[in-house]
């Protein structure tokens, strides 16, 4: 094969790669009847909301309590003399 | 007046009695009426000594015995720890008890004998290293052992001030008891305990709190009130603890009375606040003063009265404790010693032999007072300061009650609830009571026999009904 027929193949084949430009278009607008859809099952959930009521959280101050008087029995002894 | 001439009259008998030339020893001073100088001279004599004679221990016993144990506080423990005499032996206890170093201080303690003098304060000391150590039997053996050695010999002594420090003595060695057994929850034990302390007794007025705390505890708050309205009396004037404020309040929180609450509360800012400012102020000012605390501490109840009320009344507390008393008579002592010397010194001629010891013994004596001095007006400077101290970490305490109480209004509040009274007032039926008590309405006036045992009788007001909406 000469360097002249290779040459005609080739551009050949370059002709067969080109394919048409394809332009794609999307619905700019759809309707849905929402009143029209239905759905087909079986409804397990309660028919209302319910929310169980419970006491606030309070958080009570530790306040003041005597553990003892240890410091009073230390102090009393080195007033003694 | 009359002192002061025996005293001339006696100043010839001491010359003839020591050997001016040479240095006398312990027992020549200590005849000569040398006390403070015969126990330096006889604990230094001892110190050399490598076998030490009987005698001259049953000497430095009888020395420490008349000056009080605190003259040998400035002695090296290393070289006392060698003299084996009960006096020092209590010192070293006592010493070690206040480095909380326990084994070491049961170690010198349990060797004071019945008879000893420092015998009944030993036995508090071990008492209170074995409730720490949780040995309740051996602590109650200790305070039994404390109270009956104490009470016997403030009935032996004739000295008012001796008799004084073992009668505060037994009454500790009791309140140890009522104290431990508060500490471990049985507040009606403890309840019991305090009730055996007499109505007399010097701690009685201080003990009143402890008891009121322990009514606190098993809820019976209107005789916590009952108990803290007897500060309140004019007998009980010189006794004021702001701890009693804080418990009055949270008494009448508890009892959901929480505008009285309240009331006590600002009282007690409005109170303390300018008052403890003052005496801060004081305290600060002279708080590097080694003598203005001990200068206080020497006026007179009338002059104490001009002082700020703070500074007076703190005064008069620390007076009224035999710590206070005992350094102030042993001062005394000290002074009249130093001065005698100082005295037979003058009238020695310039080159006698005598000047040399002599003139050491007068700077030992002075050293003595020094530390004396110190003493006191260390101790009325602690105390002072701790008492503010006091003061703050409790405002802080009524401050917490104050913002319960907000919390709990809005609770109510929000909860559209109202106490079921807003504002609940006393009757008898309030008032819990055995079958030995009696009860009298209070007119205003305190009297005597009836304080400490006061009781309200304020119903409980927690409960809470719903709020009515208001009528449109």
């Amino acid at each position: 094969m000469n360097k002249w027929t290779a040459f005609f193949l080739l551009c050949s084949f370059a002709a067969f790669a080109q394919e048409p430009k394809t332009i794609y278009e999307y619905k700019k607008y759809e309707k849905f009847d929402l009143g029209d859809l239905e759905v087909k099952g079986q409804l397990i959930a309660p028919g209302d909301l319910s929310v169980r009521e419970r006491d606030r959280r309070r958080f009570e101050l530790d306040l003041y309590n005597r553990a003892d008087f240890d410091p009073n029995i230390k102090h009393d002894i080195q007033t003694l003399r | 007046m009359k002192f002061l001439f025996i005293l001339l009259l006696a100043l010839p008998v001491w010359a003839q009695e020591i050997n001016w030339k040479d240095k006398p020893d312990a027992a020549q001073l200590a005849e000569a009426g040398f006390i403070y100088a015969a126990l330096d001279a006889q604990v230094r004599h001892l110190a050399k000594q490598k076998d030490q004679e009987s005698a001259d221990l049953e000497l430095l016993e009888e020395l420490v015995l008349k000056t009080n144990v605190e003259a040998l506080e400035d002695y090296d423990r290393g070289v006392l720890s060698k003299m084996h005499v009960a006096s020092v032996h209590f010192l070293l206890g006592r010493e070690a008890w206040k480095e909380k170093k326990a084994k070491d201080a049961q170690k010198w303690l349990v060797n004071v004998p019945r008879w000893h003098r420092y015998y009944p304060e030993a036995r508090l000391l071990l008492a209170d290293m074995a409730a720490d150590a949780g040995a309740e039997g051996e602590r109650e053996a200790f305070e039994d052992q404390c109270f009956e050695a104490a009470g016997k010999r403030a009935e032996e002594v004739n000295s008012p001030l001796l008799k004084r420090y073992y009668t505060v003595l037994a009454e500790d060695c009791i309140t140890i008891r009522a104290r431990k057994l508060y500490k471990a929850a049985k507040y009606t034990e403890a309840i019991e305990a305090y009730a055996k302390i007499n109505k007399r007794a010097y701690k009685w007025p201080y003990l009143l709190l402890e008891k009121a705390w322990a009514f606190y505890n098993v809820q019976d708050y209107n005789r916590s009130l009952g108990l803290l309205v007897t500060y309140k009396s004019p007998l009980l004037d010189s006794y004021f603890e702001p701890e009693a404020e804080v418990l009055t309040a949270l008494s009448y929180f508890r009892l959901c009375l929480y505008d009285d609450s309240l009331v006590v509360i600002d009282q007690f800012y409005n109170n303390y606040k300018p008052r403890t400012e003052a005496l801060e102020g004081m305290l600060n000012a002279h708080k590097n003063s080694q003598t203005h605390f001990f200068e206080l501490m020497q006026l007179s109840p009338e002059q104490r009265r001009q002082l700020h009320p703070f500074i007076g009344q703190l005064a008069a507390q620390i007076g009224q404790r035999p710590r206070f008393a005992l350094d102030q008579a042993s001062l005394v002592k000290v002074k009249a010693e130093s001065d005698r010397l100082a005295q037979v010194l003058q009238t020695l001629p310039s080159n006698h032999r005598a000047r040399g010891w002599m003139k050491d013994s007068v700077a030992h004596l002075g050293a003595v007072k020094e530390n004396l001095v110190g003493r006191i007006n260390y101790h009325a400077k602690k105390d002072m300061f701790e008492f503010i101290s006091d003061v703050y970490a409790l405002s802080e305490e009524l401050f917490k009650v104050k913002l319960e109480i907000i919390s709990r209004k809005k609770d109510l509040v929000y909860g559209s609830k109202k106490l079921i009274s807003d504002r609940g007032r006393g009757s008898f039926k309030q008032v819990k009571s055995s079958r030995f008590e009696q009860f009298w309405k209070f007119h205003g006036a305190f009297w005597a026999d009836e304080l400490g045992d006061f009781s309200f009788g304020l119903a409980n007001n927690c409960s809470t009904v719903k709020k009515e909406a208001p009528r449109e």
